[in-house]
């Protein structure tokens, strides 16, 4: 066949694929028209679309080599000894722990999900689960990330998975089940307390000892089960892992998943224990439950809701209806014994505590007095001592922070006669030496609860954060347990963490722990400029508490730096429809993206100065100093960047920090410390190409071009594609030195520049970035001829690049003495400076000086981003517009070489 | 740097470098991409990083001839299909030679591992749809070689993600029309 008959098969093939049955067989009749080798090609491509092959699969599998690199990586502490399984997620192994002589199962993440996580995630997770430690919780040894595998260890435990058990025997009796179930909600109810849910309940996790059940797989399970919903939502058909036990919420992928989901997934665990059925063949018959008595499958019919709202509020419920429908036996109530019986993990505090050492706000040790009885009646005083102890195993476990221990606290608490309430803080400081302390009281409403907590400075008293009250049904006050305690745990986690006065409104409501953590990874991500990473923790941080309003302002920062306007668009629109949940902070945040995407530099610059004074710490500091520089005001920016903490906190690896400061004084025309400055960027961040453009830019607005050369030659070599290359440099290092009045020597390094980039072009032709400065160092050169070809050609390569097209306009009004165009479109409001910017170098290309002037102090009056580029960018055109120019900053001036000056020595 | 490391242990025939190379080379590839859909802020802007591993870059050829990450992208998914069907070669050679035989960890939900005569096909294919449309090719390099996305391909390639997803299904029928010619291939094999 020819290419164009291929081509032509191509194209019917596309069109087919897209119809089916009938329709499509009437389709290709028509469209081969009786061509029967075109129709027999035509075929076979649709034959060959529809079938599975290699390009289905990735092409690096990953398993096959699994055990052999566990073992190099691991295998001075475990000795590999047989695979045992492989499911969809996971590759476990059978180990030897060599310290401890003992067996070990050793589970590998499956690659593809391990890529979809990334180990950070995936510690952070397994740390969550490390916390756990619970009677019925197979508890994780060890975990890391070998030679890129993740993997987890666990105790190695003789038994047989609930799957097994139940393929093997069928149907349980309800005698046999009642206690693997019981210890299953058991689990379940102290993991949901402590903040965790597991996800991926299901036969397949429950080890089964005798009449005993344990939990697999806490957050690792969500980590693989989360990834099968994105990779079912993001490719076709590669699920990992059965959506059967899903909740229905679950398998429609929503974002706001709570224990509930786990209560569903309990549900079908009973309900195929009790009948032998698997979750697809259920759903009718959930009437009768094989033995069980029939409080209890009216029970599991309602786990199984639809709704989540309509099961039951927590596991403790059920552990308790599980109790009523089988009076035989007495057990004590899951919370408290599961909770008592668990040990307290407080290793991780340390690490937490010393790191933030200087934290104004949470002085440790920390201590929950019990909650005050408000209710008149003295039989529920019992609630108020259990959500104190409560508490405390809460913050233990965390890590958060070093805890008084509950009895100590305890019996701090009782007051002397006639004391008054408030004293309490005080006493507790005295008595334990607790310097932050949690105290609350509840109060009846209604048939219900409401429990009020708030957190203070036990020295001074002051109130350092009041949460939302929680509310639950008086017949079941511990329902409230678990929400309350992630308030607190949100509120001491913000108080504990250096990072976050930046969110000072958060005090007065904390977010929920997890959404907190959420929102954490996403601070990390945009941190290190991964903008595109943050935005779905940032998001999600928002979606699982939907008052946390902090992750949806700086997912506007996020879209806003990967230039997604429309999404920053989108999401400036909720946060409006949100406004009254926003502290004064977030507002004056709010104001001021409103100002900037509608292009008021300037306001947006007031709101910002407001918003910094509110918080002193905060990023808003270093956008103030952004702000500053495009206004002209680079002391203001100098003044702000000074005030921030540089080496720690939320500048701590913010490396535009310093390039900034640099720009700062090169405005102010300090460039000793510009230079400064800009060693330090070099010094911290050797990755950071612009270092070597920026130091030759200082040193030629001081006329230093021996330091120049010795700094160009100096310079590590660099991949010659790099944007900031050395020639970059050159060119930068020129264009200053013209703006300074010399003129020869600026030619000096721009004509080097040019044979640079000539013999760099050579070999990389097409190299965009070269071209670019090429075409710059021509124009500033005065060629424009030559310039203008090469802008012309960069625009029509690239037409969504506005920069491209103004350069072309500009350098071909050099070439015609006239412009071609007078407005440039430009459809972004906060680009109005810049235009005007563009459009008075148009204007001095043309020849008009004076309509350029006007432009230009228009242009200043709007603010340019970007302007402490000003002379890298425009300097020919700014030594046309003359003296006007002078009244910018000292190192923004223009020195034009006029007659009688002797511009270079 | 750990990248130079396991391209030198592949050179030397490590089997095992590659597994590990893999997933490295496509997070840098990933990090490009990002970059470029992330598209270049305006020229002088301050916030240009460059996110490219160097060494990659160097041992990528010795002198690194490309133009930018667009560039650089084709050429580390290229680099990755020759690295990959290289050690396919070699393996089928130690195979027939006796010394090397396909671990399996049989189970019906994992995906089948693609085979060293798979990937050696899909090579030779792969050359043969170059000379028809080289767009094709470059899509089901940067794709299944370079694991991007349709939206990183698209911006790879400056075409719209519609165009990738077209290219796409054209390339992966005409390839299968060629390496599966009976049909659906053998699960077992």
């Amino acid at each position: 066949m020819t290419d164009d008959t291929w081509q032509h098969a191509l194209e019917i093939f596309e069109a087919a694929s897209d119809r089916s049955g009938p329709d499509r067989a009437r389709w290709l009749d028509e469209a081969c028209d009786g061509d029967a080798a075109l129709r027999d090609q035509v075929e076979r491509l649709l034959r060959a679309h529809e079938q599975q092959g290699l390009l289905d699969r990735p092409p690096v599998p990953g398993d096959a080599d699994i055990a052999e690199r566990l073992g190099r990586a691991l295998g001075d502490r475990y000795r590999i000894s047989q695979l045992i399984g492989r499911g969809g997620s996971a590759v476990v192994f059978l180990a030897e722990e060599r310290k401890h002589a003992r067996q070990v199962v050793l589970k590998v993440l499956d690659p593809e999900v391990a890529k979809l996580w990334g180990p950070e995630r995936f510690q952070r997770e397994v740390q969550i689960a490390a916390r756990l430690a619970h009677p019925h919780i197979v508890g994780l040894i060890d975990s890391g990330d070998a030679d890129g595998l993740l993997y987890y260890v666990m105790p190695y435990v003789e038994g047989e998975t609930l799957r097994v058990r139940l393929d093997r025997t069928g149907a349980l009796r309800y005698a046999d089940a009642l206690p693997l179930l019981r210890d299953v909600a058991q689990a379940l109810a102290y993991a949901h307390s402590a903040g965790v849910v597991h996800r991926d309940l299901k036969p397949a996790n429950v080890l089964c000892v005798g009449a005993h059940a344990f939990l697999m797989d806490f957050g690792v399970a969500k980590l693989v089960q989360r990834s099968a919903i994105t990779k079912d939502k993001s490719t076709s058909g590669a699920a990992v892992g059965t959506p059967a036990y899903m909740a229905p919420e679950q398998r429609a992928a929503l974002p706001v998943l709570d224990h509930k989901v786990d209560l569903y997934a309990w549900g079908l665990l009973a309900a195929e224990s009790l009948t032998g059925r698997l979750p697809q063949q259920l759903r009718e018959s959930t009437a009768a439950l094989g033995d069980a008595p029939a409080a209890v499958a009216a029970l599991v019919s309602e786990c199984l809701a639809q709704d989540p709202a309509a099961r039951p509020a927590d596991a403790d419920t059920i552990l308790r209806r599980l109790e009523e429908a089988t009076p035989r036996r007495r057990w004590t109530l899951g919370v408290a014994g599961a909770v008592l019986a668990a040990v307290a993990f407080t290793i991780g505090f340390r690490d937490r505590v010393t790191r933030s050492g200087a934290t104004p706000a949470l002085r440790v040790p920390l201590a929950v007095a019990p909650f005050r009885n408000e209710t008149g009646d003295s039989a529920l005083t019992t609630w108020g001592r259990m959500a104190g102890d409560w508490l405390t195993q809460g913050l233990q476990e965390s890590g958060l922070a070093a805890m008084i221990s509950w009895p100590a606290a305890l019996e701090a608490s009782v007051l002397p006669a006639g004391a008054e309430e408030t004293d309490l803080a005080r006493q507790l400081n005295r008595k334990t030496g607790a310097n932050t302390v949690v105290t609350g009281a509840y109060y009846a409403v209604g048939d219900s609860l409401q429990f009020r907590a708030q957190v203070s400075n036990a020295v001074t008293g002051e109130v350092l954060s009041v949460l939302a009250p929680v509310t639950a049904a008086r017949a079941t006050p511990q329902a409230a347990f678990p929400l309350l305690r992630e308030r607190v745990l949100g509120a001491v986690a913000v108080l504990a963490d250096e990072e976050f006065p930046r969110a000072v409104g958060l005090r007065q409501r904390p977010p929920t722990y997890e959404a907190y953590r959420a929102f954490e990874l996403g601070s990390q991500r945009f941190t290190r400029q991964d903008y595109a990473g943050a935005v779905p923790l940032l998001r999600q941080a928002h979606d699982l508490d939907t008052t946390f309003m902090v992750p949806l302002l700086n997912l506007v920062s996020a879209w806003w730096n990967e230039a997604e306007f429309d999404s920053v668009g989108r999401v400036l629109a909720q946060l409006h429809a949100n406004e009254p949940a926003l502290n004064p902070y977030q507002r004056l945040q709010l104001e001021y993206y409103d100002d900037l995407y509608s292009g008021d530099m300037r306001g947006a610059y007031d709101v910002l100065s407001r918003a910094a004074q509110l918080a002193p710490d905060s990023r808003a500091g270093y956008n103030v100093a952004l702000l500053a520089l495009s206004l002209d005001r680079p002391r203001e920016a100098v003044v702000a960047l000074e005030s921030l903490e540089p080496a720690r906190g939320a500048l701590g690896d913010w490396s535009s920090y310093w390039s900034q400061l640099a720009h700062a004084l090169h405005q102010l025309g300090e460039h000793g410390r510009e230079r400064e400055a800009v060693r330090t960027l070099i010094r911290r961040f050797p990755d950071r190409r612009v270092g070597l453009a920026l130091e030759a830019r200082a040193l030629a607005a001081q006329g230093d071009t021996a330091e120049i050369d010795r700094v160009l030659a100096a310079a590590e070599p660099l991949p010659p594609s790099t944007y900031w290359s050395q020639g970059a440099a050159m060119v930068t290092a020129g264009e200053e030195l013209m703006a300074h009045g010399r003129v020869a020597a600026g030619t000096r390094y721009l004509e080097r520049a040019v044979a640079w980039f000539e013999a760099q072009l050579q070999l990389e032709p097409g190299q965009r970035g070269h071209r670019y400065w090429l075409g710059s160092a021509y124009y500033d050169l005065g060629r424009w001829k030559d310039a203008s070809v090469i802008f012309e050609a960069l625009e029509r390569e690239f037409p969504d690049r506005r920069d491209y097209h103004a350069l072309a306009v500009i350098s071909g009004a050099r070439v015609l003495g006239r412009s071609t165009a007078s407005q440039l479109g430009d459809p972004r409001p906060w680009g109005r400076g810049a235009n005007a910017f563009q459009r008075a170098r148009i204007a001095a290309a043309s020849g008009d000086i004076a309509r350029a002037k006007a432009l230009f102090t228009e242009a200043v009056g709007i603010g340019i981003e970007g302007l402490p580029w000003l002379h890298a960018t425009a300097v020919r055109d700014l030594l046309d517009l003359g003296p006007e120019v002078t009244r910018l900053p000292p190192g923004l001036r223009i020195t034009p070489a006029g007659p009688g000056m002797a511009p270079d020595a | 740097m750990e990248i130079t490391a396991l391209l030198q242990a592949h050179r030397e025939g490590d089997p095992g470098a590659v597994d590990r190379l893999y997933p490295l080379v496509q997070s840098e590839l990933r990090r490009g991409a990002a970059a470029l859909l992330r598209r270049e802020r305006d020229a002088h802007s301050v916030q240009v990083t460059e996110l490219v591993n160097d060494a990659l870059l160097r041992l990528l050829g010795s002198s690194p001839e490309w133009q930018d990450r667009a560039h650089f992208l084709a050429i580390a998914s290229r680099a990755m299909r020759q690295i990959l069907v290289d050690r396919a070669r070699r393996r089928q050679a130690q195979r027939r030679g006796g010394g090397w035989q396909q671990t399996t960890l049989g189970d019906a939900a994992s995906p089948q591992p693609v085979s060293p005569d798979e990937l050696i096909a899909l090579d030779d294919a792969l050359e043969r749809l170059g000379a028809f449309d080289p767009r094709l090719r470059d899509v089901v390099e940067y794709r299944y070689f370079g694991g991007l996305t349709d939206a990183e391909v698209a911006a790879a390639l400056g075409v719209t993600e519609r165009t990738v997803q077209r290219d796409w299904k054209r390339a992966r029928a005409i390839l299968y029309t060629e390496l599966y010619p009976g049909g659906a291939p053998d699960p077992a094999g």
